[in-house]
């Protein structure tokens, strides 16, 4: 059964560095997300453990086994294309049918594959239209059923669902993680967006500039994330520079300029610089600190505000009967629980470059 | 830079972005689209196919005069049939060797790919009857290659199909290596994912997706294999194909063979290329399994040994035969001192720059006026602008003055315009036109029938003129191919001679020269220098060419 371990592996292209000494492990049946902002790396990363790139340097082993040398057709890793790449001279059986067929099954066994398959994915109906005819989201479900049918235990998904609109987008996400797991298939799946990797993942590894940030479940990474990157990429974050004013063994008070906050001291001293974050969803309203509106925006059932907190910017997300009486201009109370002010080295240079996305 | 240059290339520029944005307007209108496609269709109907035609249509009559001639007809069609046979196969062994090397330039990643790329138009840039005299030296004199004449097979068959291989082998490169860039790697990175082998992919994959590309290849190397007439009467011997039983019937004062033998071959080969054009677009490779021998076919040792042939193929069988004629004259020429003497403008080499200084601007012009009016012509072929007949008639016709004899062409087009009394120098660009037409439009066809029409129409929904989308996406993509046309059409016009000797009396072009000087004895150390100082001039040209290319034609203008 297939886990995957990515060795030491830096790939160069001329003078630009995509990977830089990256280790991974994925476990069998797992299902990982690989997450960074476009040109972090990972779409190479992937190629590179589907063979489709080849003169990297470091090693790739699957289910324990040197992949290094291994021609891509043999490695029995089933890919799916960010521009979905449904062969444009075959029907839709065609293209499903294709992996079987490239491996010389017998007829049959192409056959009832090709149509588990189809059936599978809801496009039995549609076995004889040609990719052009068919919707994005039928497109990609199309190069899914391919990928599934060359019986790979290993699914490599490479932003198999940035083209599609965002209704097709969520519901084929489920979809995929649901296959998976009935399947039980190991994938990793390579996406730069981070509800989607949080949807559907056991486990999200957060990349950026060539190198592996961090990695950890999904509520993890949400909620203790290691590294100021993670917080700021992953979902909204307020990202503050301050100075430790005061600590003792179990919290710090911390200076933000204008305003302090207290949190759970994770090994600070005073004076210390530091960089402080919290989650607009988990500030709270009725504290001591006051602050004004300065915008109010919707989103679904959440408001979305924007306070000015002692001449600090500070989002705040709550449901939207909690915060509807507000508009802007009112002035609102708010608490930051002490749990959730997470606390961070300040990095010396400046919190900018620390958290830039390229 | 001075400042008053300086000025003169931003006021260039000035103009040129002011001529741009003015025909972008333009395009926007109804009627200067359609004023474009009328246009287009009445220079083709007036300028390429009524004057290819009419000289054989005007004597129709004595066409009689062979079919009630057994002998005649007998000849007629045993030289007929010898073109097809010849012709078909040809075109078959370019495709099939010409793939490979067109994989290499497109696919693979070495640096020295460069350089073959650039050499693979080599052979384009040789006047063809200096290429069949090359030929003739290198495969039928007494050289260590000279299989022919040693094991005294007479020049004929062969030695014809050699020579045709050679001139139209490097159309065929350019046009499936440009359709090859063209193609995704994504496609048969997924194949191989999905475990096909390199070779199933190929099979199953790339190529049918190339098909536009390999039924374009056939049909000009198929087409300019029945016409070529010059240096396949060099090389035939006892071998008589229809162009070369044209030939001698003229030189023998008979006009009736020229008519009788054009018509059938014009029909015939119409005939095929249609069927080809709808049946290959129509066929589909089956593909029910993947079989063992094409794993073994992937091995790497494998493709090397074939990457290897394709690349010794082109070396001996194209290139060099293109430059034997050069490098066997070398000595003569060193020892003479003739390459000093070339410089210095005396004599018979003032005769020749100024005949180089003909064949370019000749060849500019037509490159030029070709693009101008098979572009449109192109895009009502590819986007059936006048309806799906109009386009099926185009397509079929565009073709025939390349299927003609070119001496054939040439007779007929002196018929049409002999009498107006036109200058020479407009007879010799109106027979180009002719010959280079069809090869243009042909290239823009294929590359025009890949672009999905969505992508147009996603430019102009963005905002772009129908001009600007042309230059701005079309173009860009299109970028390799179209290229290849503009290569082509250039070197086809200034290597041109049949058509040009048979229309023009008094007006040489480079190529024409060349063939008297290496028709008179003591003139054949000068064909070599002048023939090598072409080949210079030309690659100077085509890097130029390129250069231009890749630096601009990106992005918007």
């Amino acid at each position: 059964m297939p886990s995957v371990k990515v060795e030491n592996v830096t790939m160069k292209f001329g003078g630009f560095t995509a990977l830089d000494k990256v280790n991974i492990n994925v476990e069998d049946r797992e299902y990982v997300s690989i997450i960074g902002p476009s040109g972090c790396g990972k779409t190479t990363l992937l190629r590179i453990i589907a063979g489709i790139i080849g003169d990297y340097e470091g090693h790739v082993y699957v289910d324990g086994k040197l992949f290094d040398a291994k021609p891509l057709e043999e490695r029995g890793i089933g890919y799916v294309f960010q521009n979905i790449a449904l062969f444009p001279n075959m029907s839709v059986g065609g293209n499903v049918s294709y992996s079987p067929r490239a491996k010389g099954l017998s007829n049959s066994i192409v056959r009832t594959t090709t149509l588990e398959m189809l059936e599978l994915m809801k496009l039995s109906e549609r076995y004889h239209d040609y990719p052009r005819s068919l919707s994005g989201g039928m497109q990609q479900k199309t190069a899914l059923a391919r990928a599934l049918a060359s019986s790979a235990r290993l699914l490599l998904l490479d932003e198999p669902l940035s083209l599609l609109d965002l209704k097709v987008r969520t519901e084929l996400r489920y979809e995929l993680r649901r296959i998976v797991k009935d399947l039980g298939l190991t994938a990793i799946h390579v996406t730069h967006d981070q509800e989607e990797a949080m949807a559907v993942s056991d486990r999200i590894i957060v990349m950026r500039r060539a190198r592996v940030v961090e990695d950890g479940t999904p509520v993890d990474l949400y909620l203790h994330p290691k590294k100021i990157f993670t917080a700021y990429f992953l979902g909204e974050s307020n990202v503050f520079e301050g100075n430790v004013a005061e600590a003792d063994e179990d919290t710090a008070l911390i200076d933000l300029g204008g305003l302090a906050i207290t949190a759970r001291n994770t090994g600070f001293q005073a004076g210390e610089k530091v960089i402080v974050m919290v989650r607009p969803e988990l500030i709270e309203l009725g504290g001591h600190i006051s602050g004004r509106v300065l915008k109010k925006t919707l989103e679904g059932l959440f408001s979305r505000l924007i306070l000015d907190v002692k001449g600090i910017r500070m989002i705040v997300k709550q449901p939207y009967s909690n915060v509807a009486q507000l508009g802007e201009g009112s002035s609102v109370n708010i608490r930051l629980p002490e749990e959730h002010v997470l606390v961070y080295k300040h990095p010396g240079r400046d919190l900018y470059s620390e958290i830039s996305l390229y | 830079m001075p400042a008053v240059e300086a000025e003169k290339t931003s006021r260039f520029r000035g103009i040129g972005r002011r001529v741009i944005s003015r025909l972008d307007k333009l395009s926007e209108e109804k009627t200067v689209a359609y004023s474009l496609y009328l246009a287009s269709i009445v220079f083709f109907l007036g300028i390429i196919l009524l004057p290819s035609l009419l000289g054989i249509l005007l004597k129709l009559d004595t066409a009689m005069n062979v079919v009630t001639n057994p002998e005649l007809l007998n000849r007629s069609f045993s030289a007929v049939f010898s073109s097809i046979i010849m012709a078909g196969i040809v075109s078959a062994l370019d495709v099939a060797a010409g793939l490979p090397l067109a994989w290499i330039i497109a696919r693979k990643k070495y640096r020295w790919l460069n350089i073959v790329d650039s050499l693979v138009d080599f052979p384009l840039i040789v006047p063809t009857v200096i290429l069949g005299y090359s030929t003739l030296l290198l495969w039928c004199e007494e050289t260590p290659f000279s299989i022919i004449g040693f094991t005294g097979v007479s020049p004929g068959f062969i030695t014809v199909l050699l020579l045709h291989f050679a001139f139209s082998y490097p159309v065929v490169v350019r046009i499936l290596a440009g359709k090859l860039m063209d193609i995704e790697a994504t496609y048969e990175a997924a194949a191989r994912t999905l475990g096909a082998c390199p070779f199933t992919t190929a099979r199953t994959i790339t190529i049918p997706m190339l098909k536009s590309g390999i039924i374009a290849s056939l049909i000009l190397s198929f087409a300019r294999s029945l016409s070529e007439t010059g240096a396949t009467i060099m090389v035939a011997g006892s071998f008589e194909n229809g162009p070369v039983f044209i030939k001698k019937s003229i030189d023998a004062g008979l006009v009736p063979p020229m008519v009788f033998v054009s018509l059938v071959l014009i029909v015939l080969s119409i005939l095929i290329l249609a069927g080809l054009r709808l049946f290959g677009f129509k066929f589909r490779m089956p593909f029910r399994k993947a079989y063992r021998i094409e794993a073994a076919l992937s091995r790497e040792g494998v493709t090397r040994v074939r990457d290897l042939s394709a690349i010794i193929i082109f070396l001996f069988l194209v290139l060099l035969p293109a430059c034997f004629m050069v490098l066997a004259r070398m000595p003569l020429m060193l020892s003479y001192g003739l390459l000093g003497e070339i410089f210095t403008l005396r004599g018979a080499w003032s005769t020749y720059w100024i005949s180089v200084l003909n064949s370019y601007v000749i060849a500019l012009l037509t490159t030029l006026i070709n693009v101008v009016f098979s572009l449109p012509t192109a895009v009502i072929i590819t986007r059936r602008k006048l309806g799906g007949l109009v386009s099926r008639l185009l397509e079929a016709l565009s073709t025939t003055s390349i299927i003609m004899p070119s001496v054939a062409l040439g007779v007929s087009l002196s018929l049409f315009w002999g009498a107006s009394g036109i200058s020479d120098f407009i007879l010799v660009l109106l027979a180009h036109l002719c010959i280079t037409y069809p090869y243009m439009v042909a290239t823009m066809v294929s590359v025009l029938e890949d672009i999905p029409v969505e992508l147009e129409e996603a430019g102009r929904t963005l905002g772009g003129t129908p001009f600007k989308v042309f230059r701005s996406i079309v173009l860009p993509i299109a970028k390799y191919s179209f290229l290849s046309g503009v290569i082509l059409t250039f070197t086809r016009s200034v290597n041109e001679t049949g058509a040009t000797l048979a229309v023009s009396k008094t007006f040489k072009t480079v190529s024409v020269l060349l063939v008297e000087w290496v028709k008179s004895p003591d003139m054949r150390v000068e064909a070599g220098a002048g023939t090598l100082v072409l080949m210079f001039l030309s690659i100077i040209l085509l890097v130029i060419f390129r250069y231009i290319y890749t630096k601009g034609g990106g992005g918007l203008a």
